[in-house]
């Protein structure tokens, strides 16, 4: 299958192991594998000592592949630092502590066969606490009556009006995430929403398969949206959560990532 | 001289049998534009008898009336039609008028018409609806009935006491109803008799299961017929409740689709309902429980495979094709049997005369 996986992974610890486990094993029990499966670290050996030391089942052994960035290593840059090592057509993001259902990437296949000019399928993303327990689905607003111009398909106007969608699980055409600039490392809390506005601004299609296709766990300690909501370094406060998201509209219109940062007091 | 015309004129209907002369003449409602199965079907009776050469007429109450083709197509449009407001009917003995169950009261006002009457019963359920208490069909002359099932048949056998003989064409379900090439959309179509209990089921499920707000449900009604077969295909289920249902069409126009049926058992069961080809249950407060385990299967892919095993069973069982062939057979056996009558009576005129000429003597 031309798919490739991208796993961005900043560290490893204990708590995070069955997290790993069960993200690797989603892989392996797809019904179709994909063909590679990047593992992008950061410079770090101890990480990549336990990275290369998990054993990864038999079905997908040979697929793996890590790759150190040696630059930026927030989650933005690995993406799109990976996707620059991707020699694949497709590629999708997995998250470490995340899961994709065994339907998905056969889902992927046939969904492509029928809509060949999509660039983006995202899936049905079911939500969970860190207990397992259901909380929500996200991406699936698309299908809703009269969300959008087309059912199923995402596009800007009615982005701006409901910004909730995921990019992790889904899967990407590179050379359509690449010409469009890729993710931009300077938006925070809100790149998710920032790259799917400029996605569709130039005229990218997004679709959602209406499949459950990827499972993933929120507010998992130490996990980025975890560190903007608990962590008292990081911890983002509505003035800057309603700056970034007012950000994420006005720089959708620039493929390049213009730095933007964050000043207190700053009227957005 | 009187007698030999009689004898002359029957001579004549029996010919016309031959040579095709006569005409079948199918009462039928106004729609005014509105889809409507049994009107379908009727149309369906008509275009295989023309194709067969035999001269068959939709006919209609008043003259303004609504042109089928807006949701029936152009091709049924075009059948022959007349109008009885604009006195084009004009019966002889080896005509056939057919006239659907409900329009009993048709019966009365064509009670002295020559021809022979024929009752078509789609839906059981509206036989009684215009006859006078106590009335039978038979009392107005009718004494042959076609409907679509055997259960039907064994109704109508039963309320008339075997005093009507009844004969079946099933419904064909035409080609058009097939699966979509896409993958299937997460929308629910509903159709239920009573327009109440769609706003019932779906309030109840978005109510109860509000992570499925995103599911739409889309009312099946007043759709072309080839909009309608689309729009069916692309359904990820079907809710179906019909409690006076004769045959059940919509379900199996859905299977036809490989859409799944979710469906209350109507009061007759259809021949068709099997335990494992649907969906089905009694009580109508269990659908939306239903629909939401169904969906959830459908979003992961795991829905119940033997379902769709035993729809395709069913999925040439209810084709045109049969359905053209048994209009065939069915029509020419009534054909045959007035033929026949006919015939025997000019043995009977015969024998008449000679008894009453020996009188004369």
């Amino acid at each position: 299958m031309n798919i490739t996986v991208i796993i961005p992974i900043h560290k490893i610890n204990e708590n995070e192991k069955d997290y790993f486990a069960k993200a690797i094993s989603s892989i392996d029990k797809q019904k179709l594998l994909p063909k590679e499966i990047l593992l992008v670290i950061p410079k770090d050996e101890n990480l990549r000592k336990t990275i290369e030391s998990y054993e990864y089942g038999g079905n997908i052994k040979d697929l793996v592949n890590i790759v150190e960035n040696n630059g930026e290593t927030d989650f933005c840059s690995q993406i799109n630092f990976g996707v620059s090592k991707v020699k694949t057509e497709l590629f999708s993001v997995l998250e470490m502590d995340d899961e994709y259902s065994i339907i998905w990437f056969d889902n992927v296949i046939r969904y492509i066969g029928h809509y060949k000019d999509v660039d983006a399928f995202l899936p049905i993303v079911l939500d969970t606490n860190t207990e397992g327990n259901f909380l929500h689905f996200t991406n699936e607003a698309v299908w809703a009556k009269d969300f959008s111009d087309t059912l199923g398909m995402l596009d800007n106007d009615s982005l701006l009006n409901f910004p909730n969608f995921q990019l992790s699980g889904g899967v990407y055409n590179k050379e359509t995430f690449e010409s469009v600039g890729g993710l931009k490392p300077s938006i925070k809390l809100q790149f998710n929403y920032e790259f799917f506005l400029r996605m569709t601004y130039y005229d990218k299609k997004i679709m959602t398969i209406p499949k459950l296709g990827y499972r993933k766990t929120n507010m998992r300690p130490n996990s980025l949206f975890y560190d903007y909501y608990h962590n008292e370094t990081k911890k983002m406060l509505p003035d800057e959560a309603r700056f970034w998201f007012n950000t994420a509209k006005k720089e959708c219109y620039f493929k390049q990532d213009r730095g933007i940062k964050y000043e207190e007091n700053e009227i957005s | 001289m009187e007698k030999e015309e009689v004898r002359k004129q029957i001579e004549e209907n029996i010919s016309r049998f031959d040579k095709k002369e006569f005409s079948f003449y199918f009462f039928t409602m106004d729609t005014k534009g509105n889809p409507t199965a049994a009107v379908s079907t009727i149309y369906q009776h008509v275009k295989i008898l023309n194709e067969l050469g035999y001269n068959a007429t939709i006919l209609h109450e008043k003259n303004d009336y609504t042109s089928v083709g807006g949701w029936l197509g152009d091709e049924y449009a075009k059948l022959p039609h007349k109008s009885i407001e604009a006195q084009q009917l004009q019966v002889s003995p080896s005509d056939f008028v057919i006239i659907p169950e409900l329009f009993s009261n048709v019966l009365e006002q064509t009670v002295n018409l020559p021809c022979c009457k024929i009752i078509l019963c789609q839906s059981y359920d509206y036989i009684l609806e215009m006859l006078a208490p106590g009335k039978s069909w038979s009392d107005y002359g009718v004494t042959t009935c076609i409907t679509t099932t055997d259960k039907q048949k064994e109704y109508i056998d039963s309320l008339f006491s075997n005093r009507v003989s009844t004969k079946i064409i099933p419904v064909g379900i035409p080609d058009i109803f097939k699966p979509s090439e896409k993958p299937k959309k997460p929308i629910i179509g509903i159709f239920t008799r009573d327009q109440r209990d769609t706003v019932k089921i779906f309030k109840t499920f978005y109510l109860k299961y509000p992570h499925l707000k995103w599911i739409s449900f889309r009312d099946l009604r007043g759709l072309p017929r080839e909009t309608f077969a689309k729009s069916l295909s692309e359904l990820a289920m079907l809710i179906w409740i019909d409690d006076i249902s004769g045959f059940g069409t919509m379900p199996i126009e859905a299977m036809k689709s490989n859409v799944p049926v979710l469906g209350k058992i109507p009061n007759m069961v259809p021949e068709w309902m099997e335990d494992k080809n649907g969906l089905w249950t009694h009580d109508i407060n269990t659908i939306p429980d239903l629909t939401a385990n169904y969906i959830q299967a459908w979003l992961e892919d795991s829905e119940p495979k033997e379902v769709f095993n035993e729809m395709e069973k069913l999925k040439d069982t209810y084709s045109e094709e049969k359905q053209s062939q048994k209009i065939k057979d069915v029509y020419e056996e009534l054909i045959t049997e007035r033929k026949n009558l006919f015939t025997s009576k000019l043995p009977q005129e015969t024998l008449v005369n000679n008894n009453e000429l020996n009188e004369e003597k």
